[in-house]
């Protein structure tokens, strides 16, 4: 027992502390062991040392370290041949049985892409996993040579055949980067270290803020990029849902796969970052280096760079069919065309999901949504005819008495006047199409999002520390095609945000509205899928209230605060026009707020924690600190939008939610 | 049982097997002892201190304890680890931490956030605090086996102690505040609520 200090106080948590380390001796177990025995040896020419062992086999040396484990050199004494031994980091309780159960998935698959598993074991409360001993090189050293495109997509190939052999058992691989391939001698490629990357601890969180101590560590954080560190894989190669410690699924192989795929074929990989913390925004913000090249594989690298993994590519196959396209004589458009045709009944098989949009495929052929130039007649305020009719037929769409005919009027517009009429009636007939695209692709909307609020959980039903304030919100989902055209018009009302203002005092007001309008749309699509964003179920508290209040607030936080600052600015943007536009941003600012506190209070209470009072109590203060700040916030913009309904008249359902939402 | 004293003598005299035997006994303390110390590999350190014991014949005399005498040496090979990578050969370990140093990442596995946390906050303060607490909570040694270690007056070694606590608090308090970093981003968009209240 350790000796406590009656004088401590303070630091009585230290002692508590300090009293369970030192930690993991027994993942010093061989390490010990083989140190030992090399140091026997060296100190005491000792020559009876007895070999180390792991389960039957003696082990010569280690070969590599990892997060998730030590890779070591082994001899099987029975059938005389080297073989590599992985021996895994203890997880907690229940880890164990899973990796046990995935090794042993992955021992029956057979695959000539894929390691093969000899035998899964356990040495002492740790899982081992015996595999082939590959003499060959990894796909980052092979990487270190030139390699032409034929090289890269033959060696790929390999890989994503593999990869997809092992979705089709049910296995996803979670840690798939170049060091986990492994090309052989022979030139056969493995891929290794399947499934074996799930984390034995919640997540550790993706800290916003680098702590400027932290300075001289810069080149070194770099580096770490590549390496499988506490996080749940890969920095460099992890999905959003890795970083947001979200369930993972094949998609997820998808993705870190695209970052090596872009890798081989560009040389520098898709997002930027020096460290853990820039590399996530990239890939949460979507910012690809775009991907210079020919064909179909640039655009299925970048599908498969998506942050959401429901615009991946489903499965590994059209990879497969891409790389394959290449090797082969055949030119490369058609090749292409194959792939376009795979991923529309990928699409279909999905499920209604649509892995890839029909104009992201095919969008090669066609322009891109017309991009905004400025017109030489508004510019220069040069008065002619043409000006006269671009302003009459304005004047009819501003005049038209509903939606129907507004839309016809602003097609009307558009196909006469787009680049020749003036930037800001450009906008406005542009939001009346983009408005009208971007409602009806929502079948029932709430206050004009695409949520649905579901019930409040009962208290008995949902035992929680104050109870909670409003059910959770499930995302409806929209029509794609429609959202995505009404999204592209709005993009360029937004665009045109600093055209010079008209001089009609109509088109400067309709065009001041469609303006904040759009603002507020675009928000929208963001805010959607934020607001349903629940604490991962993947994080556990079992560490009780420590785990609180680091981990799992940190982690979620991070996604939420970055998310709800640029949203705030979107709808800020909205303010200033109309008491009715003030009020509808007001409230979904108001629902930002809430995006940051309302799915803590509706995260479960730790089965842990509900049979003891007084840890219940300290959690609940902690989950209370967390919501708090966003809670009041929201409630002082709700307030303010309330004042502001009354103010002017406005009775919306924006303002009716403000209303109900008050001292809630 | 020898004890490590007869055992030292012994291999002194040229008995292999019994410095095998008390290679034996204090090899886990002594490779623990660098594990949070160093990044990269132990062996060099592991093996001088062993030998060290073996050379500074005169140093124990069987008076105190073993472990404090190993310790002692273990603790002086660390020093000139130190000292070597250093080119003003001047490093004071009541001062300077490890991490000042420029040991990087704790490279001792730990399972969980908390015992990073931990480590992490031991690498931030002085290494002769940093040596006090781990080997009083770790091995666990008595205040007067560490004063014997350090060579310093058992009363000094208590308030040593003590004081290595408070400043571990401080730095626990300060890796694991990042949080509240962010948490205070959560606050700060509370200004937007300010900025739109009417005029």
């Amino acid at each position: 027992m350790v000796p406590t200090d009656p004088a401590d106080g303070p630091t009585g948590l230290v002692n508590d502390a300090l009293g369970t380390l030192p930690p993991e001796e027994e993942s010093y177990g061989v390490e010990d062991q083989l140190l030992r025995r090399k140091l026997k040896r060296q100190m005491f020419a000792a020559a009876s040392v007895p070999p180390v062992k792991i389960g039957r086999y003696d082990v010569l040396e280690g070969i590599g370290r990892g997060a998730m484990g030590n890779v070591y050199a082994a001899v099987d004494g029975e059938l005389d041949r080297k073989i590599a031994i992985k021996l895994l980091r203890a997880g907690r309780p229940g880890g164990r049985e899973r990796m046990l159960r995935e090794a042993r998935a992955l021992a029956k698959l057979s695959h000539p892409n894929v390691v093969t598993v000899h035998e899964v074991g356990t040495h002492g409360e740790r899982v081992f996993v015996a595999m082939e001993f590959i003499a060959g090189n990894t796909l980052r050293a092979w990487l270190g040579q030139p390699r032409t495109r034929e090289e890269v997509r033959e060696v790929l190939g390999q890989a994503a055949r593999g990869l997809h052999a092992a979705h089709q058992a049910g296995l996803v691989h979670r840690d798939f980067k170049p060091d986990n391939v492994i090309i052989g001698q022979d030139g056969r490629v493995r891929v290794v270290d399947f499934g074996l990357a799930k984390p034995s601890q919640p997540a550790e969180p993706v800290a916003l803020v680098e702590t400027p101590n932290d300075a001289n560590g810069g080149a070194e954080a770099a580096t770490d990029l590549t390496r499988t560190g506490q996080l749940v894989g890969t920095p460099a190669y992890m999905a959003a849902e890795q970083f947001l410690g979200e369930a993972v699924d094949a998609r997820t192989d998808v993705f870190a796969f695209s970052v090596t795929l872009y890798e081989c074929l560009a040389n520098t990989r898709p997002f930027a970052g020096t460290n853990t913390a820039e590399l996530a925004k990239s890939v949460l913000d979507e910012q690809v280096r775009a991907l210079e090249g020919e064909g179909a594989l640039p655009k299925l690298v970048h599908a498969g760079l998506s942050r959401d993994r429901e615009r991946r590519p489903a499965s590994m196959l059209p990879f497969i069919e891409a790389l394959a396209a290449g090797t082969s004589s055949r030119p490369a458009r058609r090749g292409a065309r194959r792939w376009v045709f795979s991923a529309a009944a990928l699409a279909v098989v999905a499920g209604g999901t649509v892995a890839l949009r029909e104009s992201d495929a095919t969008s090669t052929a066609q322009p891109s949504p017309p991009r905004v130039q400025a017109t030489a007649a508004a510019s220069a305020g040069v008065k002619d005819p043409a000006d006269d009719r671009a302003a009459e037929a304005m004047a009819t769409l501003l005049e038209a008495p509903d939606e129907a005919a507004r839309v016809e009027h602003a097609k009307a517009y558009l196909e006469s006047f787009a680049d020749t009429g003036g930037d800001a009636r450009r906008a406005i007939a542009e939001s009346t199409l983009g408005e009208s695209l971007w409602r009806a692709s929502c079948d029932r909307p709430t206050a004009g999002l695409c949520i649905d609020l579901q019930a409040k959980p009962t208290a008995d039903a949902y035992p929680h520390c104050d109870g909670t304030r409003r059910g959770p919100i499930a995302q409806r989902p929209r029509d794609p095609a429609l959202s995505a055209d009404a999204l592209a018009h709005l993009q360029i009302v937004a665009e045109l945000a600093h055209a010079t203002p008209p001089e009609r005092e109509a088109e400067r007001d309709a065009w001041a509205g469609a303006t904040r309008l759009a603002h507020v749309r675009i928000a929208d699509a963001e805010l959607e899928p934020l607001l349903a964003l629940a604490v991962p179920p993947d994080l556990d508290f079992q560490d009780e209230t420590a785990a609180l209040s680091s981990a799992a607030v940190r982690m979620f936080l991070t996604r939420v605060t970055r998310d709800a600052q640029r949203l705030l600015k979107g709808y800020k943007r909205a303010k200033g026009h109309s008491a009715e536009l003030d009020v509808l941003a007001a409230f979904r600012t108001g629902l930002v707020f809430e995006a940051g506190s309302e799915p803590f209070a509706l995260a479960p209470i730790p089965a842990t924690l509900v049979d003891d009072a007084e840890k219940r109590a300290a959690y609940c203060d902690a989950l209370d600190a967390v919501i708090e700040p966003p809670r009041q916030a929201a409630q002082k913009v709700y307030a303010w939008c309330d004042t502001r309904a009354a103010e002017g008249g406005v009775d919306s359902e924006a303002a009716q939610r403000c209303r109900n939402a008050l001292g809630r | 049982m020898e004890s490590d004293a007869d055992l030292l003598r012994a291999w002194q005299d040229g008995d292999a097997a019994a410095g095998e035997r008390l290679f034996d006994r204090h090899y886990r303390a002594v490779a623990r002892f660098f594990r949070n110390k160093v990044d990269g590999a132990i062996d060099d350190l592991v093996q001088t201190t062993f030998v060290g014991m073996l050379e500074a014949k005169d140093r124990f005399r069987g008076e105190g304890s073993f472990r404090s005498y190993a310790f002692g040496i273990a603790f002086n090979v660390l020093r000139t680890h130190y000292r070597g990578r250093r080119r003003d050969a001047q490093v004071d370990f009541a001062v300077t931490s490890l991490r000042d140093l420029g040991a990087g990442p704790a490279s001792m596995a730990a399972a969980k956030a908390e015992q990073r946390l931990l480590l992490e906050g031991l690498r931030r303060i002085p290494a002769e605090h940093q040596s006090i607490l781990e080997l009083y909570f770790w091995e666990p040694l008595t205040a007067g086996e560490i004063a014997a270690v350090f060579d310093l007056p058992v009363g000094t070694v208590r308030t040593r102690i003590r004081r290595a606590k408070a400043l571990l608090a401080e730095q626990i308090a300060e890796v694991g505040g990042q949080g509240e970093a962010l948490l205070s981003t959560t606050t700060s968009l509370e200004d937007w609520a300010r900025q739109v209240r009417p005029q």
